[in-house]
């Protein structure tokens, strides 16, 4: 699995370049994004134009990086493709997230795999 | 008067990389079929909450085969997969979902299988689990 880093103003974005999140990589992408998220920057925006598909295990280590980004450093979540948006929906897990059609555009920082 | 049916195999080690593999294989293969996009997607989504569940608490111990066998007609793709892990029921579970404030990290997979699948049914056969389900062929809006 792959993700970049990229600045948007106050914000890092985190934008995850694997089509399918789940139970496989949920455990991988979660370390990954915890290291990532040593970086400064709020809010973090996961940007997800590249994830074609989430299951519950994906989705549960999303909500897993918003616990860990504690209270005061949301989680927000961009570019979702219709059936992620409906993943969101369906378990009610867009009520617990801003989120964006669009990823903001980002001067890049660094990529991780 | 015979239906038009379709039947599709496929065999996968009880393993999460192995189920990764089996759907995404699933999938290119579906994306052919001219199958409505909305049903495909639920397929898959449904395929992996149920076939993570078998290895999960089926087959912790990494070692187990998952049959999963497909039958497509023109109204509904009938799904069934055998495991020979530890028996389940699921009947108590998945009738309501974990409440997003709780901000839950699972709990979801048997709630996402009884809102997409129709009929759905597990029995004990044999030394098996048997789960059938059926998916309707409808474009969802």
């Amino acid at each position: 699995m792959q993700i970049t880093l990229g600045r948007a103003e106050q914000a890092l974005v985190i934008a995850v370049l694997e089509e399918r999140l789940d139970a496989a990589v949920a455990l991988t992408f979660k370390d990954m994004v915890r290291d990532a998220i040593a970086e400064p920057g709020t809010p973090v925006i996961l940007d997800l134009a590249q994830v074609r598909f989430i299951d519950s295990s994906g989705l549960g280590a999303v909500v897993g990086v918003m616990k860990l980004l504690g209270p005061d450093r949301p989680l927000e979540i961009a570019a979702l493709s219709e059936s992620v948006r409906k993943l969101f929906r369906l378990t009610r897990m867009d009520t617990v997230f801003r989120i964006h059609d669009h990823a903001p555009k980002t001067e890049a920082i660094r990529a991780a795999e | 008067m015979a239906e038009d049916r379709q039947i599709m195999l496929i065999e996968c080690a009880g393993t999460l990389q192995a189920i990764r593999k089996a759907l995404q294989d699933l999938d290119a293969t579906l994306a052919g079929d001219a199958l409505p996009e909305g049903a495909v997607q639920d397929l898959g989504l449904v395929l992996t909450e149920a076939m993570t569940n078998i290895v999960r608490h089926g087959y912790p111990d990494g070692t187990g085969t998952i049959s999963l066998s497909l039958s497509l007609t023109p109204h509904a793709i009938d799904c069934k997969i055998i495991d020979d892990g530890a028996a389940f029921e699921p009947a108590h579970l998945g009738h309501a979902p974990p409440s997003p404030m709780d901000l839950p990290e699972g709990g979801f997979g048997w709630f996402i299988i009884r809102q997409l699948a129709s009929q759905v049914c597990y029995r004990r056969e044999g030394g098996s689990n048997v789960l059938r389900f059926s998916m309707p062929l409808r474009e969802l809006s």
